[in-house]
């Protein structure tokens, strides 16, 4: 704008522009002072400013620890992956656990089934709340020790209501208490994730066959999808899981069990890893009413389509639109 | 004055956007106007050339495969095995010489007069004295189930003989909702394939969870529930209001 003025400015109007005006000393008076200008000054002081604002940015480097290796920071998002870089980085995962965790592990990708939609359904009048799926959850999935994360939250609620607000998770007393009923909650693998919706970084998605996956190194840990989830199923990773060797359970795969960095969002797979082999998930084989009923919904003879067909099925929260792939029924 | 100044910058200042914006002579435009432009030339060619680049770096033919392969409808490759049950018609009656002794029951059943009153193990002389029955809220006896006939047989209400390891259809009787759900996979516990087509199951029977003596399925101590993060408080501590163990999180 300055200087734009000065060719015509200077010719027509360049009394008006020789006071004290310092768009002259900058046109035509480079070497009228020998002393430092103005000019100079706020120059110098600039480049300061800039430089320290450089240094402030690349400060993060000198924070660089062996966590994190170059390859995993360059690492691309998993489904941008080819099967070489996938391969490299799963071997890397595989390392990193003998090295931290001492403890020989085998991480593989499991893709979806073409004709295969899982599907989950609970049977609220058998379920007695005794946690047992909870547990095999934390164990299968390689959680937290000193937090004992699970996946799966068991409300303790009245009967006659349904009411999710006036649940307990927490309980602690022999169960089935009398006028209770329990209801474990877990990943509704919704058609219309809100979760995968906010995620500024497309770091979570639906998968073909209906599970909704993260991508862990990819998760920046901004733990919006956790408070978009309308089940809270969505748990974060505070610390760096403590998990002794031999507790942990070697079959891992890139999108679901393996252990998890700290800082990022985990959630429930259905167990993928088991799921896509054509395995029942640890939660159905750890109840011991067989409260739990899972299978694949596009084959019209499962189980769980029995139960869609026969039974009176709801979903919580159906007004929000979610569209859950988990559904609770109440024997008849 | 000042005001008569700022005007003619103003319309200076208006010409001379005017005259780029109509991509006249570059011999109308400034020195700095040059560079300006040459800059945000070279500014577009870098941007276009990184989206070109990143495009064809980016562009791979051997991306990870959306399925691994096709699940198509069949006939089940695999068993559902159920447990087995007590097959044997046999009662401990306790040790000799540190082994544990096993008696059938005909041993004594063949030569005694069958009861249609008891109701509890406590009632007998001698076995089955600890035997606690709560079964039919008082409206069954012993003989309901047990073939007064060959005790070594259970017995339908319709007066067939049904062995004990087949014990399930006897429960059938009764329990048809129950049983109902049982065969259709929404009740009793199991392990194994959801895909028979790759791998077999295995179900638990009745008598894994429910003595048929006193089938009401017990009280269970729960496994313990999420611990609180060390520093906060854990949920109970304000209040039962909270539907979640990790809103203190928060």
């Amino acid at each position: 704008m300055i200087e734009n003025n000065d060719p015509t400015s200077g010719g027509s109007s360049g009394g008006g522009c020789g006071g004290n005006c310092s768009c002259g000393s900058g046109g035509g008076g480079g070497g009228e002072k020998s002393g430092i200008s103005r000019r100079t000054v706020l120059k110098a002081a600039g480049a300061t400013l800039g430089a320290a604002a450089f240094a402030k940015a690349l400060a993060p480097l000198t924070e660089w620890t062996d966590d994190l290796s170059v390859d995993e920071f360059l690492q691309k998002h998993y489904r941008e992956l080819n099967a070489e870089q996938l391969a490299t980085g799963m071997k890397r995962i595989e390392d990193d656990t003998k090295e931290n965790y001492g403890a020989d592990v085998t991480v593989e990708d499991v893709r979806p089934q073409k004709g295969v939609k899982f599907g989950y359904a609970l049977n609220l009048s058998v379920c007695v709340g005794c946690r047992r799926c909870a547990e095999a959850c934390h164990i299968e999935n390689n959680h937290d020790r000193v937090s004992h994360n699970s996946y799966i939250r068991v409300l303790e609620m009245d009967k006659g209501s349904i009411d999710l607000e006036k649940g307990t998770a927490d309980y602690d007393h022999p169960v089935p208490a009398d006028d209770k009923f329990y209801m474990p909650i877990q990943c509704q693998q919704c058609e219309n994730p809100p979760c995968v919706d906010v995620c500024p970084v497309e770091a979570t998605w639906k998968e073909k066959d209906g599970i909704v996956v993260v991508d862990y190194n990819w998760c920046i840990g901004c733990r919006y999808c956790e408070a978009a989830c309308p089940y809270h199923a969505r748990r974060f990773n505070w610390e760096k899981p403590v998990i002794a060797a031999e507790e942990i359970n070697p079959d891992q795969s890139y999108l679901s069990n393996r252990i998890r960095p700290q800082g990022v969002m985990e959630k429930c797979t259905f167990c993928l890893h088991r799921t896509r082999k054509g395995r029942m998930p640890a939660c159905l084989e750890a109840c011991p009413t067989g409260a739990r009923v899972f299978g694949n919904l596009l084959d019209p003879n499962s189980e769980i389509r029995r139960v869609l067909r026969e039974k009176r099925v709801f979903v919580l929260k159906e007004e929000l639109g979610t569209k859950p792939n988990f559904f609770y029924f109440f024997d008849n | 004055m000042v005001g008569m100044r700022m005007l003619s910058q103003i319309e200076m200042r208006c010409r001379c956007r005017a005259v780029i914006c109509e991509f006249q002579t570059m011999a109308n435009i400034s020195r700095t106007g040059r560079w300006v432009i040459v800059l945000a030339l070279l500014g577009a060619a870098v941007l276009v050339a990184s989206v070109v680049g990143t495009v064809l770096l980016n562009r791979q033919e051997n991306r990870l495969d959306e399925y691994a392969g096709e699940w198509t409808p069949g006939p089940p490759q695999h068993d559902v095995v159920i447990r087995p049950m007590e097959s044997s018609a046999v009662i401990e009656a306790g040790t000799v010489d540190g082994h544990p002794v096993n008696v059938r029951c005909d041993t004594c059943h063949a030569g005694k007069e069958p009861s249609n009153t008891v109701t509890s193990g406590n009632q007998l002389d001698e076995f089955h004295q600890g035997l606690k029955f709560n079964h039919g809220n008082g409206a069954l006896n012993c003989l309901a189930c047990h073939n007064s006939e060959n005790y070594e047989l259970l017995r339908k209400p319709d007066g067939s003989s049904v062995p004990f390891s087949r014990g399930m259809e006897l429960c059938a009787q009764c329990h048809g909702p129950q049983y109902r759900d049982y065969l259709g996979g929404s009740h009793g516990g199991m392990t194994g394939y959801w895909d028979l087509q790759r791998g077999g199951r295995v179900r638990n029977s009745c008598f894994d969870c429910h003595d048929p003596h006193a089938p009401a399925f017990g009280k269970m101590i729960p496994m313990p529930p999420p611990k609180a993060r060390t520093g906060m408080q854990s949920a109970s501590d304000h209040g039962h209001g909270e539907a979640d163990s990790e809103g203190e999180r928060h």
